[in-house]
Parts: structure tokens; C-alpha cells; sequence
């Protein structure tokens, strides 16, 4: 018996060392938690490795609030991941370390399969520094039965969007109901101020990214009017500055609409909603607009398998596999690609709207929304903007207030890129 | 019972010499001992010190992986920073509000329970309970049960008739919901310290105090919170470095705010280093928050030994 079980452990560990032979390379992988989405990008990594028995993956999960510092910390030390989700506000951050993906493969080509509203997330000069996978933008939902009650009806098609001034006096009259205790949850973070901004035809960035808010009056045209929707208590202060999410407000069942994005609908729809519920148009102030984002997975440099990844990178890059994931997902996330067509499934009649906010867009506004300056002062701006919409400080104070805190980073930048 | 055996005089001087070892043995000894712990502090805490303070004379740019030397600039630019004013006046005024809390919360709570009767073990452990609790708990708890639209305190308020209070988007009621936060999530665990020093004090000691006549505050005043100072100096240093070192349940229930309202040093260097990508930044304000905590630590060994606890 003794002699049996020892044979079993010799021939284990022969296996064992056999299997250690192969010499698979294993590259590290970083994902944001995110319930609906890591199992599915696990998945599809498995299927590459499958195809590709040479390359494994060590994939570890950290979510979206810490992957700053983790990625940072990593990247002073010089142990560079081989392949990080990255969301909207962070790839630029990363671009000079970023992996280049033209050295791969046509710039051109490649490019040319996404969207020209995307594109600048994944642009830094010549280079392309990930590939995204998923496509966001922002929404607006709203809680039917309530609108049914009050009598009032949303925006069925292009033709009857809302301005600003329809859309503040639909949410009044909804919220006259005892039943509505909330007007607009409204998520509290600069990038979904951002939909008035440009939607008052402003910017946060000079095209000449040489100047922060270069237009006052845009800018103090949005925040007059977010002011106004804050002091009428359409936005609830447990958003406005409270801060809780929108899509728990909204669930609630006692909030009239939510301004928020489609990545809400999976939630929703699956999770179930005690009320019916449906998506309208972003209103229009002197223009329509939405923010577009996504998530995007990026390699770097001077990683120890940046090669591998970046044939992952392209892998995934291919129509084909995006299209595989998106389904996969269910159809609640947009494709960033061209002439593409995803089964939205059950999302699709949610979607129509946001789709229709996007191909209003134009495409400055992706380049504005992908500036690093947009990201590394938001904490400021958020702070400043609540000062504003809480009437601690005027529109044209807080603009005044902006442009200093942007240009601050701004100097900052430019002193780095000219060393 | 036998007499003591006689010591011979040469036995007495063996016994009083102490056991012969090489010179160098008998002196590298105590280092040998020490070594470890002094390895571990130079290792885990000097050279991390040391290399925050050049840190902070340098500017990071970690995406370009570059860097500046910047001397002092990093603490001049700390000077006019009025974000960074208002954080280290919310961390004083944060730690002068739950250090006082805490330490009068705990005594009181601690007095109140000494007699273990079923009742008061069970307030022990409601007491304790909050304290074994993730800071995610405590502060998404907190976060919903103070909502301002949706939440129980407000809901009972209004239907009492008193109206609501804006708990966590009033930059006061802020300050004032995360004091009442932390209080709650700690005061247990000082309770029990409380708890650990009165049962050192001598039960005889209350007995003769109430023969002499003495009332239930006259005891309290002059018998237990004399005999509590060693421990009550303990809850002082140790919640004062609970205070100036709160992040999570802070940032989970307020994220700083409103408008950087609740923002302490701590988060403010975290912001720093990791939003604003300024690792040198960051790292100048902690370094600077050294000296002032030193300081404090000083101030209030300076007051307990003034007090003879120490």
C-alpha cells in the first residue's frame, strides 16, 4: 500500500513538472469589479486561452475606486500589469506607458472599425493605446406610471424633444403628485454635469488644450440652469450634494426620472422594477448632446509580456470577438464599433433613445471628455460645483473658480510635456 | 522543620558573581535580543519615513515616469493651499470632538454597565457590536439611515412634526453625523478598556466610602475617575490616533463633503497622490502632519503627568 501511494506521489509530481514544462506564459490581468461584466470578460479570456494554450492569465479584481491607486503604485514600482480594464475617465492618464498598438497593426485599419465618437478615447497623438470593448452613454429614464399620472408625456421621437425649460416644467408638474417625492435623481459627479455643459455648446478643454472653460457663457448658461433645478428641489439633495446613486433613488419607485447612463438598464431590467419604467431624450439646450464612455482594456510598454498582450489586445479588437461579448452581456451595452449589429435584445426599445442622443453628438466632445485635465482635477471641480448649485457661489464665480483650478493642471501638464 | 544550611563565604561570593562569559558574548547579548525589533522599526517605519521626506522634495509625474527636484516647493505650495487649510482644520476640529466624546461616552457607558447583571452584559455586547463592524458597514448604514429623502431619521422627524435635517449635505450637520458616526463605532471598544480599569480599583475603597457617607457622584468623582487616569490617558492617545487617521468610514459616508466640509488631512493626501496623480504632493502633507501630531502627543503627556497620571 505504502509502495502504491508513494508511486501515486512520484507520478504526480512527474505530471506535475511535465504540465510546469509547457512553458505557458502567464500574463497579469487586472479587471474592475463589476457584476455583470467580469465573469463575461473571464470568459472570453479562457476562450482565448483555449485557442492560444501557450498564454494564460492571473487576473486579478479591484474595483473602480481603487484602481488608481493600485495601477499607480504598480507603475512607480515598475511592475507594470500586461493587460487593465480601464473606464473613460482613466485611459488617457495612462498614455505616455501605454502600450502602442499601431506597432501591431495599421493605425489606420484599426481605427477606422470604431466609431469616430470613440475613437479619441483610444487616440494619444500617433499612438493607440487600447482597444475598447464596451460603449456607455448617458440617459435619461423615467418612471411611467408617475408621467401616466400626472398626465404628462415624454419625448416619443426627434421631433419632440425637450429644452431645458419643457423638461424642467414636465418634472414640476410630475412632482406635484404626493406620490413623487423626487424629482430628477441626478448621480452626483462631474461627468454627468458634463451633459449640460455641452449641451449649452461648451467645453471644459480648449481644442488648443491650452485653456480651461474657454467659454464663460456656456458654461454659466449650464450651471444657472442646474443651479435653478437644485434650488426648485428637482434634484433631490440626497444626490445634489448628497451624493447617493441615482439608480438606488430611482428604484425607489418615488423619483419622477433618473440622468444617468444606459449600464443602469441590466440592474433594472433583470434585477425587476416595482414600477414600469422606460428612457426619453436628453433635452436640448442650444445644442443636443450626451457624454459617450465605455471601458477599454490597455497594455503597457514596459510590461514583462507586452508582446502577448498585445496580440490579446488585438484579439479582442476584432469585430467579431466585441460582438461576442456584447451579446454575451445580453445587449444592455452599446457597441463602439462601426456598422455593426447587436442584438440588443430586450434593451433595444431602452436603447433608442440614448442611441439617437449619441449620433447627435458631435465628435469634440468625446476629445474633450478624453482630456486627462477632465479627470485629475474632478474632485475640484466636483467641490466647486456644488458651492454653485447649492448657492454658495455665483455661476460666475464658479466659473471664475473652474478656469483657475484647470489651469493650474494645465500649467502643470505643459511644464511635464515640454521637459 | 529542619535549620537553615549554613552558606560558606566562597559559596555567598559564587552565587553573587554572576556566571563568567566571554567579553564580547555578554556584550553583544542585549543588541542580539534587540535586533529584531529595531530591524523590524528600521525596516517598516524609518525607512518609509525617510523615504517619504525625499518624496517630498520631489515632483512625480508618474504617467511620464519623470521626476523633479523641487526642494521645499511641494511644502511652500502647501502654505497657500487653502484646501489643505481647511482639511487640517477639519482634522482638528474632528479629533477635538470625538476624542472628548469618546472618552466621556466610554467612562459613562463603562460605570454604568461594571455590574454584570444579564441586562447589562447584553448592553455590553450591543455596545461592542459596532465596533467588529466593516467601515463599509458602518458608513453605508449611516449613509441610508440619514438620507435626507429617504432615510429613517428624517422619515421619523417629519413624522413627528419636526421637520427634516439635512444630516450629510449641511456642511455643519456633516461635520456633526460623522463625529456621531465615529463615536458610535468606537465607543465600544474603549467601553471594554473602561471596563478592564475598574476592575482594578479596590472594592474596599467604595465600601468604606459609602460607610463614611459618601454619595454615589462623590465616589464617582473622588475614588473612580482618580484611579481611571491611567486608562483614561490610554483612550486619549489612542482615540486621538483613531481620529487623525479616519478614512474609510468618512470618505464611504460623506466622500469628503459637502464641498470638502468633512475632507481631513488623510483623505486630502490620498486625493493628492492618487486623483490628482502628485505621489510628492501627497506625501509633503504627511510629513508635515508629523510634527504637528508629535506635538499633540506632547501637549497631552505634558497634562496627564501635570495631572499625576503618569
Amino acid at each position: 500500500m505504502k509502495r502504491l501511494g508513494a508511486a501515486v506521489f512520484v507520478a504526480l509530481i512527474v505530471v506535475q513538472m511535465l504540465a510546469g514544462g509547457s512553458s505557458a506564459k502567464t500574463l497579469s490581468v487586472i479587471l474592475l469589479s463589476n457584476a455583470s461584466t467580469q465573469n463575461v470578460i473571464q470568459g472570453m479570456l479562457k476562450e482565448y486561452h483555449q485557442e492560444h494554450p501557450d498564454i494564460d492569465f492571473e487576473i486579478s479584481i479591484i474595483p473602480d475606486s481603487k484602481l488608481l491607486a493600485k495601477l499607480n503604485t504598480l507603475v512607480t514600482a515598475g511592475q507594470f500589469p500586461d493587460i487593465v480594464e480601464v473606464t473613460t475617465a482613466k485611459i488617457q492618464n495612462y498614455a505616455y506607458p501605454a502600450l502602442d498598438l499601431a506597432k501591431y497593426t495599421d493605425r489606420n485599419q484599426f481605427l477606422s472599425r470604431y466609431l469616430p465618437g470613440y475613437q479619441p478615447f483610444i487616440v494619444s497623438g500617433d499612438k493607440v493605446i487600447g482597444v475598447q470593448i464596451e460603449a456607455t452613454a448617458n440617459g435619461l429614464f423615467y418612471n411611467k406610471d408617475l408621467f401616466a399620472k400626472a398626465g404628462v408625456t415624454v419625448p416619443q421621437n426627434e421631433n419632440e424633444i425637450w429644452t431645458w425649460e419643457q423638461f424642467k416644467e414636465a418634472v414640476q408638474k410630475v412632482m406635484k403628485l404626493p406620490e413623487c417625492r423626487m424629482g430628477v435623481a441626478w448621480d452626483c459627479s462631474v461627468q454627468r454635469f458634463s451633459n449640460l455643459i455641452y449641451q449649452a455648446n461648451g467645453r471644459w478643454v480648449s481644442a488648443d488644450g491650452k485653456s480651461f472653460l474657454p467659454d464663460s457663457q456656456p458654461a454659466e448658461n449650464a450651471l444657472n440652469f442646474f443651479r435653478g433645478l437644485v434650488a426648485a428641489k428637482l434634484i433631490p439633495t440626497s444626490s445634489w450634494p448628497g451624493k447617493t446613486d441615482g439608480g438606488m433613488l430611482f428604484k425607489t419607485g418615488v423619483a419622477a426620472m433618473l440622468w444617468s447612463g444606459n449600464w443602469q438598464l441590466r440592474g433594472f431590467i433583470s434585477g425587476g422594477m416595482p414600477f414600469a419604467f422606460g428612457t426619453t431624450y436628453f433635452p436640448k439646450g442650444t445644442m443636443r448632446a450626451t457624454c459617450p464612455g465605455g471601458e477599454f482594456l490597455m497594455g503597457f510598454e514596459r510590461s514583462a509580456n507586452h508582446d502577448d498582450a498585445a496580440q490579446v489586445l488585438l484579439w479582442w479588437a476584432q469585430a467579431a470577438t466585441t460582438k461576442e461579448y456584447l451579446e454575451k452581456l445580453g445587449g444592455s451595452l452599446l457597441t463602439p464599433m462601426r456598422n455593426q449589429e447587436i442584438n440588443y435584445g430586450k434593451y433595444t426599445e431602452y436603447l433608442q433613445p440614448m442611441l439617437s442622443d449619441l449620433a447627435a453628438t458631435p465628435t469634440w466632445v468625446s476629445e474633450d471628455l478624453a482630456r486627462p485635465v477632465v479627470n485629475l482635477t474632478q474632485d475640484d471641480v466636483l467641490d466647486e460645483l456644488i458651492l454653485c448649485a447649492t448657492g454658495r457661489v455665483s455661476a460666475q464665480k464658479a466659473v471664475v473658480d473652474l478656469r483657475n483650478i484647470g489651469a493650474a493642471e494645465l500649467d502643470r501638464e505643459n511644464r511635464e510635456v515640454s521637459k | 522543620m529542619s535549620a537553615p544550611e549554613a552558606i560558606s563565604p566562597a559559596d555567598a561570593r559564587s552565587l553573587l558573581t554572576p556566571p563568567k562569559r566571554t567579553r564580547w558574548g555578554s556584550r553583544l547579548a542585549p543588541y542580539l535580543f534587540l535586533l529584531p525589533t529595531v530591524a523590524m522599526l528600521f525596516i517598516f517605519s524609518i525607512v518609509p519615513l525617510l523615504y517619504g521626506m525625499w518624496m517630498s522634495l520631489y515632483d512625480f509625474d508618474i504617467v511620464h515616469g519623470r521626476s523633479t527636484f523641487v526642494a521645499l516647493q511641494n511644502y511652500w505650495r502647501l502654505l497657500h493651499d487653502p484646501q489643505f487649510g481647511l482639511s487640517l482644520l477639519n482634522t482638528a476640529w474632528y479629533t477635538l470632538s470625538v476624542v472628548p466624546l469618546i472618552l466621556v461616552a466610554s467612562v459613562a457607558i463603562g460605570v454604568f454597565l461594571k455590574k454584570s447583571t444579564v441586562a447589562r452584559l447584553i448592553a455590553r455586547v450591543g455596545f461592542y457590536v459596532p465596533f467588529v463592524l466593516s467601515p463599509v458597514v458602518v458608513a453605508t448604514s449611516w449613509k441610508w439611515l440619514l438620507n435626507e429623502d429617504l432615510g429613517v431619521v428624517d422619515g421619523f422627524l417629519k413624522w413627528v412634526g419636526l421637520g427634516t435635517i439635512p444630516w450629510l449635505t449641511d456642511d455643519n450637520w456633516a461635520r456633526i453625523s460623522v463625529v456621531g458616526a465615529t463615536v458610535w463605532n468606537l465607543v465600544g471598544f474603549y467601553m471594554l478598556m473602561v471596563l478592564a480599569g475598574l476592575s482594578q480599583i479596590n472594592p474596599d475603597l467604595y465600601e468604606a466610602a459609602k460607610i463614611e457617607g459618601a454619595s454615589a457622584w462623590r465616589r464617582l468623582w473622588h475614588i473612580t475617575l482618580p484611579l481611571l487616569t491611567p486608562t483614561m490617558l490610554l483612550i486619549v492617545v489612542l482615540a486621538t490616533i483613531h481620529a487623525t487617521q479616519a478614512f474609510e468610514t468618512i470618505l464611504l459616508l460623506t466622500e469628503g463633503g459637502p464641498a470638502g466640509a468633512t475632507r481631513l488631512v488623510i483623505q486630502n493626501m490620498y486625493v493628492s497622490a492618487f486623483t490628482r496623480l502628485q505621489p510628492g504632493y501627497g506625501v509633503a502633507q504627511a510629513i508635515l502632519m508629523l510634527p504637528l501630531i508629535c506635538l499633540v502627543a506632547w501637549v497631552q503627556m505634558r497634562v496627564f503627568r501635570k495631572a499625576g497620571a503618569l
